[in-house]
């Protein structure tokens, strides 16, 4: 069911620092697929698949733009990137995956982004501009690394609020969420520390549930998670998940094979049934009903909060 | 016959048990008491709120519509919407709201009171009044007898109203 | 390969049973799948304009004239609206390349469609490039009805639309529900069941896959407007048909098939929902043999309380005999 696009690099832009920006083309030079703001692109990065958001236009696109932050101790899809890509190099990657849309009936757009969460913000301004829709940003990032600065300011102007100190940040987060108006919708998209303390935030000034969107980054880097023990309901065997091991991977492990695609929460190709304990949900593919209903889960990222799951397997 | 679960009329205003409002976190409230026991039920919430509420008392839902949405106009995020009156008034007024970017987890209605509630003609889109769902009134603009279906406008708080005697008239 | 018949009424028609019985079910399916029948085939492409296009784009357009509350788009959805347009204008041009084509230089759009003798050349965003809104300049070029859902915080939400030949149903009342307020009441679980598991479906949908399902429900004469609206003109051929010959009865009663297809749009992210109503006459019906039998056989087994709520309750038996009939020792 998953169709994939044949592309190739047709620009890479270097000039901030740890990031790299690719421009993506069809190989045939045709129209690429169009996609909704904030919208993802899973990409082939040597073998491993890694989500990436859009920065460029989705009407009718001739190219896909991506930003690819340099991680440490990630599970070397960015380094392939950075280290192993040049111009003319062809790549696959999934249709683009809407997972963060705007809401068409917000009155606001207020975006907050920290680092490389920029990303997806800048797909939000780009449609913010074509529809003219009214925006607010607050964006902080490292000092050495001003990612997408130009774009923000181009299409954002006065409304835009570029800090580099977490202090500054925090100091304009509480007035900013304090004098919004109502209809206002919040976006944020950063690290998850960021997000939490965002959302936090908001919360205790009022803040519903139904204005606010996150989307979580730092994917290819997740915590090693605490172990939990799986009981496989067909045969009542239990297996121990350890720390730094997936559930999907204990399970392929077992000799059970779960369908999968991208390995990193965003594809929803390994979801399965869960019909006891309660699932620690860390993907990007769960609707927030479905991850409270708690009888599903992602197994290749989402791990347990309770003692041990059972699954019909 | 008809399951009120599948229809889009809220259980609230065919008479089911009123709900407490939400134990929730807005920081400041817009309480609107429509009707003696509306503004009793919305004056009674004020106290409960002291220093974070603005109450609107009226009549019915027209004779509150300007001031609630001037007030919307001028809100800020973080604001709750709590609704007391007869059904009908209430869902008027929460259209009103939904129509003005309320969101519906910013909003709660509890039924106080009786009241009348609003049939569009879909013949002829005239705004008739009627007492309960399932009546049969005469339309005030184009005379037909319409019956009040189980079918409410989210953004107008009124119910859907048809020709209840359309066949009779092939016979 | 089955022999195309002449009468393109027959040649394009949707026959819906897949069974001598029917029962509701979500039955969607991936669209762009020709099926192919005795009298001809459909289904190979989303948009489908046949020989009616012109007269069916004449009514809508009346009816829009007469009762401008068929159409609306609400603010929030400007964006879905020209989404909705350019999507259907590749369709279109796909569906009719010799006469129908959608081109861009930069920002400049080139529209033209020579069956209508139309040509727009806009700018993407801009109203004021456009004849009129982009739903409504769309609308009057295809057959199907549209309807245009907004997703947000777990439903969806019918916040625009076109719809002229709604089956007893009205869009102008309706806008601004969502999916379960506009389908209820209903008046059986089984119903509801397979309403919320199309509901479910649609949440998920993803751009660049269509998916289509078919509907079907009976019309007394050739009328595709049989909305609430206008309930007091069609209403009395409920009645009025029960005294009818036989030779006017099938002339007059009416198999109405709805086609609808369900699309992610890809840049806004709303749903598209498509309704294309097909009407075929009962008399027409008969001469291809399997669907008169299938046909016959559907209507007598249907039961009251699906044929009631299809509005049919009053003429089904009558219309299950006079195809049954049209076989015994007929021609």
């Amino acid at each position: 069911m998953s169709q994939t696009l044949k592309l190739v690099v047709s620009g890479i832009d270097d000039s901030v620092t740890g990031i790299r920006s690719l421009t993506l083309s069809a190989l045939d030079g045709g129209r690429l697929p169009p996609f909704v703001p904030g919208s993802h692109l899973v990409l082939d990065c040597g073998g491993r698949q890694n989500a990436y958001s859009l920065t460029s236009d989705g009407v009718d696109p001739f190219e896909y733009r991506i930003s690819v932050l340099n991680v440490n101790g990630g599970t070397g899809g960015s380094a392939w990137v950075h280290q192993c890509l040049s111009v003319g190099d062809t790549t696959s990657a999934l249709l683009p995956r809407s997972a963060f849309a705007p809401v068409a009936r917000a009155r606001k757009h207020l975006l907050v982004a920290g680092g490389i969460g920029i990303t997806p913000i800048v797909s939000h301004l780009r449609a913010a501009r074509t529809w003219r829709r009214e925006v607010q940003v607050l964006y902080v990032h490292r000092e050495n690394s001003p990612a997408h600065v130009d774009d923000v300011r181009e299409l954002a102007g006065a409304a835009a609020d570029i800090v580099t100190a977490r202090a500054d940040f925090r100091q304009r987060l509480g007035p900013l969420l304090a004098g919004q108006p109502l209809g206002t919708h919040l976006y944020t998209c950063g690290p998850a520390g960021l997000i939490h303390d965002v959302l936090a935030m908001a919360a205790g000034l009022g803040w519903p549930a139904s204005r606010l969107h996150s989307e979580r980054f730092g994917a290819d880097v997740l915590d090693p998670g605490e172990p939990f023990d799986v009981v496989l309901g067909k045969t009542g065997t239990r297996l121990t998940v350890p720390s730094g091991t997936s559930l999907l991977e204990a399970l392929e492990r077992h000799g059970i094979a779960i369908p999968n695609l991208c390995r990193h929460g965003v594809c929803g190709e390994c979801r399965i049934p869960v019909t006891g304990g309660v699932p620690l949900h860390r993907d990007l593919y769960l609707t927030d009903d479905e991850k409270q209903a708690g009888d599903a889960l992602m197994c290749c990222v989402s791990r347990s909060n309770s003692p041990a799951l059972e699954v019909p397997l | 016959m008809i399951s009120l679960a599948d229809t889009s009329v809220p259980a609230w205003a065919v008479g089911a048990a009123t709900a407490a409002p939400p134990d929730d976190r807005g920081v400041t409230y817009l309480l609107v008491g429509v009707g003696a026991a509306g503004r009793a039920l919305a004056g009674s919430w004020a106290s409960a709120l002291p220093g974070r509420s603005t109450a609107i008392y009226g009549d019915d839902a027209h004779a509150v519509s300007a001031a609630v949405r001037a007030a919307l106009d001028n809100a800020s995020v973080g604001l709750r919407l709590w609704l007391a009156g007869p059904p009908g008034d209430c869902l008027a007024l929460r259209g009103l709201a939904l129509t003005a970017a309320v969101e519906e987890d910013e909003l709660h209605v509890s039924v106080a009171g009786t009241g009348p509630i609003e049939v569009l003609c879909v013949h002829c889109q005239t705004v008739t009044t009627a007492a309960a769902i399932g009546d049969i009134v005469l339309c005030v603009g184009c005379g037909r007898r319409v019956v009040v279906y189980y079918h409410v406008s989210r953004r107008s708080g009124r119910f859907l109203g048809y020709m209840h005697d359309a066949e009779e008239a092939g016979r | 390969m089955p022999l195309s018949t002449a009468d393109p009424l027959l040649r394009g028609f949707p026959f819906p049973f897949a069974e001598d019985r029917y029962r509701y079910s979500t039955n969607i399916e991936p669209a762009r799948t020709p099926v192919f029948t005795p009298a001809g085939q459909w289904g190979g492409s989303v948009l489908d304009i046949d020989t009616e296009y012109q007269a069916e784009l004449r009514e809508r357009a009346a009816i829009l004239a007469a009762d401008p509350t068929r159409g609306a788009v609400l603010p929030h959805m400007r964006g879905a609206a020209w989404d909705t347009m350019l999507t259907l204008m590749r369709e279109l041009a796909a569906t009719a390349p010799d006469a129908i084509r959608l081109t861009r230089e930069g920002d400049r759009w080139t529209w033209e469609n020579r069956i209508l003798g139309l040509r727009a050349d806009f700018v993407y965003g801009d109203e004021a490039t456009l004849p009129s809104e982009p739903l409504h300049y769309i609308a009057s070029q295809v057959q199907e009805d549209i309807v245009l859902l907004d997703q947000r915080d777990g439903a969806l939400y019918g916040d625009a639309g076109v719809v002229t030949f709604a089956a007893d149903w009205s869009f102008g009342f309706d806008v601004g529900m969502s999916f379960l307020e506009i389908h209820g009441p209903v008046p059986r679980i089984r119903q509801e069941r397979v309403i919320v598991r199309a509901h479910e479906f649609l949440k998920r949908l993803q751009p660049h896959q269509p998916y289509r399902r078919t509907n079907w429900t009976m019309t007394i004469g050739r009328r595709l407007d049989v909305s609430t609206e206008r309930y007091y003109e069609w209403g009395p051929d409920r009645e009025t048909i029960k005294h009818a010959d036989d030779e006017t009865f099938g002339r007059l009663v009416h198999l109405r098939v709805e086609v609808q297809h369900l699309i992610r749009l890809p840049e806004s992210g709303a749903i598209l929902f498509l309704i294309r109503t097909y009407l075929l006459p009962l008399e027409k019906l008969a001469t291809v043999e399997t669907w008169r039998r299938r046909a016959a056989a559907v209507l007598a087994e249907l039961p009251a309380d699906i044929a009631d709520y299809k509005g049919i309750i009053k003429y089904k038996d009558r219309a299950a005999s006079w195809l049954a009939a049209r076989g015994e020792g007929a021609e």
